[in-house]
């Protein structure tokens, strides 16, 4: 498929069917994070994670595709992967030289963005499914609260509001105290 | 709502871009000057941005999924496939008649649903309730939507012509259930008991006959006798709650509360319990009054605004649903009510004094204001009236339109209906908003009481009087917490008032940008001619060989050697100057004439003068000689020219430090130059704020240019390199640059204030009458109305409000003014309790019946009790009570800023008889 058709479903409303045509190119990321010391549930976690970054990327108004998007998604996967290796304190050589060697583009100014969300998200899963959900009907799907408080069993729309303002309380102390410890 | 929670609601505000400019203004200013509470926004802001990952990772998975599922459904697909072709093949060749499909049908069952909403509690009282009518004895006018009736015990056979509504309802949660024809019956949980007291779980049926309308009630042959005395109805119901078809009963401290709509309120109506007699027909009996307990509702859904206000917008054509343009547009109001009060100036000032004022006592920095206009106006003379008129303050009415009066008194059917009256009063208006606002924990009726003794003006206290008669008291379940919100109502009307200058400052600026700019666009032309003029009369002048007075002289001399030292621009323009002055000489001081003067009359030719103005070529003659002045068309294109937003093109003298604009007709761009200057033809054209640009010296009588790209700052330097003594032209771009941005919000600025011009009497209904006084006044040159607000009187502080409390004899051993006043007020209540009649008192009272009677005093300033007024319709008890009341020991009285003062103390007589 064209890459700037699929460029343009994905920022347009159908970016799950864009998803799912990008998830071609995973085989080829799962076998490049086993060669390189992971395994496929890595792989699977590396992948997502990339095909999130690209996707805000591909999102920002001054996108330009530069790349194929498999090379471009390929390469986000190889950053990501050499953070964690580094974390583990496992890089090899050999790695570097696989990493170095086809076509990179340097993308690890979104993945420095998008790390102080995952605080942020890891805030949020700390808060309780009831929670999370009711914050992403408001924030995300933009249902309203009258709908909400039907939907998750509130008694009236004002307890949803005042129950959206407490998760969010709780999210933020949640946040807090992540920050603290870092 | 706690702190906390306000603060989130407000950053999510922020966040979601709700809020308007001067809010957002003020939200900024906040987050500037407090790094915790930007820190704050920054978390909220991840949050949200990281719920979007969440999101996204959802959909992520499930592409994973729809991903993993395609690829199994390709390996099944290729087992599958061969062997499905395989098995048509078998079918077809054994193809024999087929069975048509038959479609099923599944019947639905659809059953009531039963809405789930708000929890509303009720107040005391028990016992089983079944069929209930309310009724009134006497029937004045109000106009309140609803009014709730307490549901009483009495068993009787449900009236079978009329149909049952079945509703069924889970005990354990609180429950509203409206019927079809709307009455509303609000269920706290576990509400039903069986015969044996014991709480009911699960669901049970609850069943509702209704009878409101006098058809049903008739064709059900329903009477409305009440010991054969016939009732006005307001409505009948039947209610029965039953589990497994068992008869439930409401459990004795619960209570339902039942809300019947009504078109027209009458006032005296009472809720009447059921007893089915041997013949079938009713008889209604035990009566009760009904709760005057207010109903909160939406406070959004309320409308605060002066009457006719969104009427007056609707007619003009702009649209009244956005809440966030009638908003900041009503709101904006508030600068003209400061204004015209005490002038910009004045209101910090107000609010600097206000800031260390606590919220208790309001009725204090009230009375200020008073004393403002007070003084301003004693001052008075020629100040014309309508500049100290008031009306609302627009701003009180943002401060309490908001999520926090929730739930109070504010967000009631009733306060709006105040709050109409209020709108019409110019000079008390503020003072009863105030009272209001302050006494939320109290029952409205009290408040209205307040009101009405705190009113100078007989109609309007008439108006309040008529509230009180109401007797509604507070919303049921008030927030003890809301006494905080005082505090909350003085300081968030400062933060508005302040946001809002801030913005009026903005504009203003931009206002005197905008005036700058013509003003230095006239000037600038005017240098332009004047140059060229001095330079051509001085080429008129050499070639007659004429000489010029001394100005011209030095300048003259000058310019030889200036035209080495390359400063030539000055030197013409103090010619310029020179002929400036000296052309004002001329026309003020026409007769004074020198030896001199004869020369430069002749240089100064109005031929001279008009030739540069028509841009004609013109020749001058004298006796001897003759000059010609020439003058020739220039024209420059552009190419693109439609491509631009906006283009600008301008012709610099390479001579002197002017420039001429260049207007656009039928697309070119025309001048006629003047041949004795050399000049230089700037072009700048604008794109989407991305400026382009081109300069060229003029050799040709055309010229066609094409733009380049050029970033706004090497623009700036360009242009002032050009000139580096006196930029006139950097100056005009920066203008035009910041202008273009700035004329889209001038021009709305400019929209906004003829509109608010137009329908400032409806933003003020009162001043529509007060206007017309002063403008009679003004016609007449009588006296101006002011003697209205020099008359006010201060207001009576209450009990509460005031600095010192009153001290009651025995209480002076108290140290805090506070447990003084505790002290008083349970005295008092005891010396009542202690002298009181009680037989008197209870006169005319039924069995478990409570009476309340409001009563208020003034303790004067020499401790003694007057003016004791006593709402009660029976003129014994009024005695009784006003005996006992002057009957008080004289008391050390109240002072206020060291002033001993009269001071109003309210009491609540209540009586209950066994």
């Amino acid at each position: 498929m064209k890459d700037q058709s699929l460029l343009q479903m994905l920022t347009s409303e159908k970016k799950e069917k864009a998803f799912v045509k990008i998830y071609r190119y995973f085989p080829k990321v799962s076998r490049f994070i086993c060669k390189h010391g992971g395994t496929k549930e890595e792989a699977q976690d590396v992948f997502q994670e990339a095909l999130l970054i690209f996707y805000r990327k591909a999102k920002t108004p001054d996108f330009k595709l530069t790349a194929r998007i498999e090379t471009y998604v390929f390469s986000i996967c190889k950053y990501l992967w050499k953070d964690q290796l580094k974390q583990k304190n496992k890089q090899t050589d050999a790695f570097e030289q696989a990493f170095l060697k086809d076509e990179t583009i340097p993308v690890d100014i979104h993945l420095q963005e998008e790390e102080k969300y995952q605080l942020a998200e890891k805030a949020l899963r700390a808060i309780g499914e009831k929670c999370l959900r009711l914050l992403s009907l408001f924030y995300i799907d933009k249902t309203k609260m009258r709908e909400i408080a039907k939907l998750l069993d509130f008694t009236s729309e004002s307890s949803a509001k005042t129950q959206k303002y407490k998760c969010l309380e709780r999210a933020k102390n949640e946040l807090r105290t992540l920050k603290a410890k870092r | 709502m706690r702190t906390e929670l306000e603060t989130i609601a407000y950053i999510e505000k922020y966040l979601l871009d709700v809020l308007t400019d001067a809010e957002t203004n003020l939200f900024e200013t906040h987050m500037a000057t407090d790094p915790i509470f930007k820190n704050d926004v920054e978390l909220q802001k991840q949050l949200i941005h990281s719920l979007e990952r969440i999101s996204l990772q959802n959909s992520i998975q499930d592409a994973a999924k729809m991903y993993r599922f395609r690829k199994l459904l390709k390996t099944i697909g290729l087992i599958v496939i061969p062997f499905i072709i395989a098995l048509l093949a078998w079918y077809f060749m054994n193809a024999s008649t087929e069975g048509s499909i038959e479609t099923e049908t599944i019947p639905t069952k659809v059953e009531q649903q039963v809405q789930e909403k708000l929890i509303v509690k009720p107040i005391k009282q028990n016992e089983v309730s079944e069929e209930v009518v309310v009724v009134p004895e006497k029937a004045p006018l109000v106009t309140a939507t609803e009014t709730t009736v307490y549901a009483e015990n009495i068993v009787i056979d449900p009236l079978e012509e009329i149909p049952s509504e079945i509703f069924n309802i889970l005990t354990e949660k609180d429950t509203i259930v409206e019927t079809q024809n709307g009455i509303v019956f609000l269920i706290p949980e576990n509400a039903f008991v069986d015969e044996n007291q014991n709480v009911v779980n699960g669901n049970i049926q609850l069943e509702v006959k209704e009878a409101i309308d006098s058809y049903t009630i008739m064709t059900a042959g329903l009477s409305t006798l009440f010991n054969d005395k016939p009732l006005e109805t307001g409505g009948m119901f039947f209610i029965k709650a039953k589990k497994d078809g068992q008869k439930l009963q409401i459990h004795p401290e619960k209570e339902i509360t039942a809300d019947i709509p009504t078109q027209d309120y009458k006032e005296g109506m009472q809720l009447f319990d059921g007893e089915v007699r041997a013949d079938g027909t009713v008889n209604w009996t035990n009566p009760k009054p009904l709760n005057t307990a207010l109903i909160p509702q939406d406070i959004y859904s309320l409308n605060f605004y002066p009457p006719e206000y969104l009427q007056i917008l609707t007619e003009k054509g702009y649209d009244n649903t956005n809440k966030k343009f009638t908003d900041s547009l009503y709101y904006s109001f508030s600068n003209s009510v400061s204004k015209e009060k005490e002038g910009p100036k004045t209101v910090r000032g107000i609010i600097g004094r206000r800031k260390n004022r606590k919220p208790t006592r309001v009725l204090d920095s009230v009375k200020r204001d008073i004393n403002i206009v007070k003084r301003k106006d004693s001052v008075k003379s020629n100040t014309p009236t309508k500049k100290v008129l008031l009306g609302l303050d627009p701003l009180k009415v943002k401060t309490i339109w908001n999520e926090r009066y929730q739930n109070t008194f504010i967000a009631t059917k009733a306060f709006e209906e105040r709050l109409r009256v209020i709108h019409q009063n110019c000079t008390e208006a503020n003072i009863i908003f105030d009272i209001y606002v302050q006494n939320l924990d109290r029952d409205l009726h009290e408040v209205d009481e307040m009101v009405v003794t705190t009113l100078k003006n007989a109609s309007l206290r008439k108006q309040f009087n008529f509230f009180v008669a109401q007797q509604l008291t507070n919303v049921a379940n008030i927030d003890s917490d809301v006494s905080k919100l005082n505090q909350y109502y003085i300081s968030q009307q400062r933060v508005y008032r302040l946001a809002l200058e801030k913005s009026q400052r903005k504009m203003d600026s931009l206002v005197n940008v905008d005036k700058k700019y013509q003003a230095f666009s006239k000037q600038q032309l005017q240098d332009y001619y004047l140059n060229e003029l001095a330079i051509t009369t001085d080429k008129v002048a050499k070639d007659f060989g004429a000489r010029l007075p001394r100005g011209f002289n030095q300048t003259r001399n000058n310019r030889t050697q200036v035209s080495q030292t390359n400063t030539v621009s000055t030197k013409v323009t103090s010619v310029a100057r020179t002929i400036q002055k000296e052309k004002r000489k001329r026309r003020y001081r026409a007769p004074i004439r020198t030896t001199g003067w004869k020369n430069i009359d002749r240089i100064l030719n109005e031929d001279v003068v008009s030739s540069v103005k028509s841009r004609t070529t013109t020749t001058v003659k004298t006796k001897e000689k003759t000059v010609t002045i020439s003058y020739s068309e220039y024209e420059v294109s552009i190419e693109n020219t439609e491509r631009f937003d906006k283009l600008f093109v301008y012709l610099v003298p390479t001579k002197f430090n002017s420039f001429v604009k260049l207007e656009a007709e039928n697309g070119r761009y025309i001048y006629k130059l003047n041949d004795l200057l050399k000049y230089r033809v700037h072009c700048i054209g604008y794109l989407n704020d991305v400026p382009f640009y081109i300069d060229k010296t003029i050799r040709n009588a055309s010229d066609k240019v094409k733009l380049r790209k050029i970033t706004a700052e090497t623009l700036r330097k360009r242009l002032s390199n050009l000139n580096n003594q006196n930029s006139s032209l950097e100056t005009e771009v920066l203008y035009q640059a910041s202008r273009k941005t700035n004329q889209i919000q001038l021009k709305k600025y400019r929209e906004l204030v003829k509109l608010k011009r137009e329908i400032k009497s409806v933003a003020f209904p009162c001043r529509r009458t007060e206007t017309l006084k002063s403008f009679v006044n003004d016609a007449l040159e009588a006296e101006p109305v002011e003697v209205m607000f020099v008359e006010e009187p201060d207001p009576i502080l209450t009990f509460e409000f005031v600095e010192v409390a009153p001290i009651f004899p025995g209480c002076e051993t108290f140290e805090s003014s506070l447990a003084r006043k505790k002290c008083m007020s349970e005295k008092v209540q005891n010396f009542i309790n202690r002298e009181i009649d009680m037989e008197i008192m209870t006169q005319n009272q039924q069995a478990n019946t409570t009476r309340k009677i409001q009563t208020m005093f003034e303790i004067n300033t020499s401790g003694l009790i007057q003016n004791i007024q006593v709402r009660t319709n029976y003129p014994d008890i009024e005695t009784e009570v006003k005996r006992v009341i002057q009957s008080l020991p004289k008391m050390i009285p109240a002072t206020q800023k060291g002033r001993t003062v009269n001071v109003k103390y309210m009491l609540p007589l209540t009586m209950r008889v066994n």
